[in-house]
């Protein structure tokens, strides 16, 4: 049982931990303490330079104006991930932030596509992507709200600065009450009754008391793993990367308006593009490639000079068992870590923190709040899991024992019957929790190639001709749509030289408002 | 892999007259044969949430359906608790303005709970209360935005009339329509098609064999099949079925009476009420003995519910009745049978049969079984009292839902919630007693400015209501103003 909370702690002050503190200030009372205690001498890691579109859902809801976003974190906008190399060598898609095609007589649209494919006349699948063709042309344009002409089916994120960004945030949530306060940790104080965390103990002496206590410390998990002693539910046998290495460079040309994955034997490279700089980094396996000939290979494939020194990072794919556990929530890397493959690092801080607010506990028996609350994320944290994975699973490379490992690698049960019932139908296993949908799912299965793929019968009744006819339609309209579309950076230059608002509409989709 | 050639469809009423007119006007080749021998059932049968989907399957629009099976219109439920003197009128639509920050219901109890009404801020559960219908084609909702192509009211419909509709309507399609089954369909192999004898002993084959039978003695008489058996949580019902043909009343709302041993339902339509009771064995039999309509102790049976474990098997498919009795008082058959049908024809299968095809739609089917059955256990368990320490008795998740509203006030996630969760959520808000918390969360209006922002959405509401029609006069002027054509 708890009284009722009148003071937020949080440990951490990167990007977890100033989104965590500027939602609390945004939308807890005032008569609610907020207080971030980070220190200056621990570096933060910095997660998610690349981003996917709930990201601007949770700017908005803080009330923070596009415009002034962009030019604080020097942001450039984002339709997708291309992946290269990954279904098998010479091979990209691009995964987009929207839909393909659409239905055709209630039946939808990648079945047609199925059936031109299994007779040899289909065209890439992601060519019915309104964001891929925009995407490849570097063409940008917000998305409309009016369902009609099509311009609706996609949506953008940013590539950002992370680091910029927890700024940002911290001068948000300064400016609205949060106090911050600089020093290490010492200790952690906890209720010799309940086990709970009730206080803080700095190496300065400081004590700082806290009724509700939210990690952001990062993959330590100072609270909820050292502390309170929760699991972690270890998935690297499926996530076989446990190395990151960063090194950002000059950027050389405008900036694309997508990340980059390339696939390797021993893992993948990431490319980012910001205004001022391109991001790279090297994930990979440590049995499969050292940490030196990792740097050595990111080095080799920068495209410009280096600005900065190597920054290394170990970590292990899964999560805690639970993301709350007594009065304490760890939120970011500090409740689990998953890849930046599909860019999902900030969206599952965002998660936590959303969750957070809509179960802030009241008092009383915080139990059935806790058990929601350890569901739901654990159900996003599942589902990401499930389709990163699909990644590596669905490939033809064999060129390392990295990709052999993949290709024969046993499935958790939940993916293998996904694969399972598409290969034999056509038909995506249908949920409506987690972040990713049909369309993400159409796009890595048909982007890499997942082998035969059956498909729903009912359009064979449309003759071959017509069929194709009307994909031929879908592709000219995209082409007309994209062309006149302004080139990606000068849009990007108008919206940072503008003055006014322009606060486009949002949703917590990936793939569009409406 | 070839297409579906052909479907022979079971059945012995509405449910699977229904299935085969979808399936054909979906697939417009497809050879649909229905086995048919029609069981006479009078009464009435509802349709809220899918009514689009069934009017697109008919070809028609809300007043022909209407005008052709002695219709009225459906725009809520008046749940009535003569136990504990409460009652309620829930509606499928919004109640209230969300704020920014908090949804409406949360605005209701942080600000309003417990003098004010819930009701009082839906448009369609005051229509309803006041015996109006809404203008459909200029429906303006409480947030004042426009609504258009959707429908703003259900419609109860008399069976007699929507079966024979239903039975032109198949014949109109080129469905064949054949003598009932009485040899069911015998599995061979995956490369021969599906056999059965009518009655009349001739041999039917088909690639794949749907059985809508209506059954009247419950979900654990299918034979060769698990069921999930779900009776324990509804107790030990008795039901029948009543017409009383009287006046056209006047009333837009079914009714659904509890007291602390029955339960009566009753759907107005032009001609009469249609009433459902149920209860204990003792109480039903004194009613029918006391009861002026002798014919209704004809229909006198115990109710029993659950679903099949896999509805879906080999070649066979059961819906409706045939698959599963989760509840029909907050969710129509009709409205459960379009979703199952929408299901299915998602996931249309062809030949050979991919056995993983059927395990998604079983997966799915019984995942929306589970949720209207939870959906009829919690207005059960909140009609006779709600109290907490009767949760037990509910299945583990909707117990955990509610214990989850009552401490945040609001529904976990489920990944199929049928009704959508803000009907949930209006039931709960309608029928509570005990008071849930809320996050204390910083809304985007000063404290004092709420009182003049739930006066406007009243304000509204009033306004709305004032300017609409009575049920009676709009139907009548909407009989006079059709010119007598038969649809069809």
């Amino acid at each position: 049982m708890f009284n009722e909370l009148k003071k937020i702690i949080i440990l951490g002050g990167g990007t977890a931990g100033w989104m965590t503190a500027a939602a609390c200030a945004k939308f807890l009372p005032e008569n609610y303490q907020v207080v971030l205690v980070e220190s200056e001498q621990i570096g933060t890691v910095g997660v998610g330079e690349a981003t996917i579109p709930h990201i601007r859902y949770f700017n908005n809801m803080l009330g923070i104006e596009e415009r002034a976003f962009l030019s604080a974190v020097k942001a450039t906008y984002k339709l997708g991930i291309q992946f290269i190399d990954w279904g098998s060598l010479g091979a990209a898609y691009i995964h987009p932030f929207g839909s393909h095609g659409y239905p055709v007589g209630s039946i939808d649209f990648h079945h047609y596509w199925l059936s031109a494919m299994a007779s040899g006349v289909a065209p890439a699948f992601d060519q019915f992507s309104l964001a891929v063709v925009m995407a490849e042309k570097k063409r940008f344009a917000f998305p409309e709200t009016n369902a009609i002409n099509g311009k609706n089916a996609f949506s953008y994120a940013y590539h950002i600065d992370a680091g910029r960004y927890a700024k940002f945030l911290r001068k948000y949530a300064e400016e609205r009450n949060v106090v911050r306060i600089e020093g290490r940790l010492s200790h952690v104080m906890t209720d010799a009754t309940s086990g709970a965390i009730s206080s803080l103990q700095m190496d300065s002496g400081a004590t700082v008391e806290g009724d509700f206590f939210i990690d952001c410390s990062g993959f330590r998990a100072i609270l909820l793993a050292e502390k309170l002693s929760v699991p972690f539910d270890d998935w690297s046998n499926w996530l076989l990367c446990d190395r990151a290495v960063a090194v950002p460079c000059e950027r050389v040309e405008p900036p694309k308006p997508y990340t980059v994955a390339h696939a390797k034997p021993w893992g993948w490279q990431w490319r980012i593009p910001l205004q001022h700089r391109t991001g790279n980094g090297m994930v990979y396996s440590s049995s499969a490639i050292t940490d030196e000939d990792a740097l050595q290979n990111l080095l080799t494939n920068l495209d410009g000079y280096p600005l900065a020194d190597p920054n290394f990072l170990k970590f292990t794919a899964g999560r805690r068992k639970k993301n709350w556990e007594k009065n304490c929530i760890a939120i970011g890397l500090s409740s689990g870590f998953l890849e930046p493959l599909e860019s999902t690092s900030i969206y599952l801080i965002q998660q936590g923190i959303l969750k957070f607010l809509e179960y802030f506990p009241g008092t009383g028996d915080l139990s059935t709040l806790r058990d929601a609350y350890n569901n739901e994320m654990e159900t996003e944290y599942v589902r990401i899991r499930d389709f990163l994975i699909l990644h590596y699973k669905i490939t033809k490379r064999n060129d390392s024992e990295f990709w052999r490992y993949c290709q024969n690698m046993a499935l958790p049960e939940s993916l293998e019957r996904s694969i399972e019932l598409f290969r034999a139908t056509g038909h995506v296993e249908r949920y409506q929790n987690g972040l990713f949908m049909s369309p993400s799912w159409l796009a890595v299965y048909l982007g890499q190639g997942v082998g035969k793929v059956n498909f729903d019968t009912r359009v064979l009744n449309y003759p071959d001709a017509f069929v194709l006819g009307e994909m031929q339609k879908m592709r000219e309209k995209l082409e007309l749509q994209v062309q006149a579309m302004p080139m990606t950076n000068d849009v990007l230059e108008a919206e940072l030289s503008a003055t006014g608002i322009n606060q486009q509409p949002v949703a917590a989709s990936l793939y569009g408002v409406v | 892999m070839r297409g579906l050639e052909s479907v022979l469809v079971l059945g012995n009423s509405w449910h699977s007259l229904l299935v085969a007119c979808s399936l054909k006007k979906k697939i417009a080749n497809l050879k649909v044969t229905l086995s048919y021998n029609e069981l006479k059932t009078n009464g009435a049968v509802s349709v809220r949430r899918e009514l689009s989907s069934l009017l697109s399957v008919l070809e028609l629009t809300q007043e022909s359906l209407l005008r052709l099976c002695d219709g009225t219109y459906f725009l809520a439920h008046h749940i009535v608790d003569e136990s504990y003197g409460r009652e309620f009128y829930w509606s499928v639509d919004d109640y209230g303005i969300s704020d920014e920050v908090q949804d409406f219901h949360q605005l209701f109890e942080r600000f309003l709970w417990p003098e004010a009404r819930y009701d009082d801020f839906c448009v369609t559960a005051q229509l309803s209360k006041y015996g109006k219908v809404i203008d459909l084609q200029r429906h303006v909702s409480a947030a004042g935005a426009q609504k258009k192509e959707q429908n703003y009211s259900g419609l109860h419909l008399n069976i007699i009339p929507f079966t024979r509709l239903l039975l032109r309507y198949a014949t109109y399609l080129g469905i064949t329509v054949v003598n009932e089954v009485t040899a069911p369909c015998k599995e061979k192999n995956e490369a021969v098609k599906g056999e059965a004898l009518d009655s009349a002993g001739a041999r039917h084959t088909a690639d794949f064999v749907i059985d809508a039978s209506y059954i009247q003695e419950g979900i654990s008489s299918e034979p060769n099949q698990d069921v999930h058996d779900w009776t324990h949580y509804f107790g030990n019902q008795y039901a029948t079925r009543l017409f009383v043909a009287n006046d056209f009343n006047p009333n837009p709302t079914s009714s659904l009476v509890f007291s602390s041993d029955s339960l009566v339902n009753a759907i107005p339509l032009r001609t009469g009420v249609a009433y459902e009771y149920l209860g204990n064995k003792i109480v039903l039999d004194k009613f029918l003995t006391q009861s002026p309509h002798s014919a209704a102790k004809k229909t006198l049976r115990q109710n029993t519910y659950g679903c099949l474990c896999r509805p879906w098997q080999g070649r066979k498919l059961a819906l409706g009745l045939a698959a599963a009795r989760p509840g029909n008082l907050l969710v129509s058959e009709l409205d459960l049978l379009m979703q199952e049908l929408a299901l299915l024809i998602g996931l249309w299968p062809s030949v050979p049969f991919q056995p993983s095809l059927a395990q998604e739609y079983n997966r799915l089917a019984t995942t929306l079984y589970c949720s209207v059955r939870d959906m009829h256990l919690l207005g059960y368990w909140l009609i006779q009292g709600g109290e907490l320490s009767d949760l037990q008795s509910l299945p583990t998740e909707l117990r955990k839902e509610v214990e989850v509203f009552i401490a945040s006030s609001r529904l976990p996630h489920r990944d199929e919630r049928y009704p959508a969760a803000a009907e949930w959520i209006s039931l709960l808000m309608g029928l509570k007693k005990w008071p849930i918390h809320f996050p204390p969360l910083r809304l985007e209006r000063a404290d004092n400015e709420f009182p003049d922002f739930f006066q406007s959405i009243l304000n509204k509401v009033r306004e709305i209501v004032a300017n609409a029609p009575q049920q009676v006069a709009h139907i009548n002027d909407l009989l006079r103003s059709q010119n007598n054509h038969a649809e069809r």
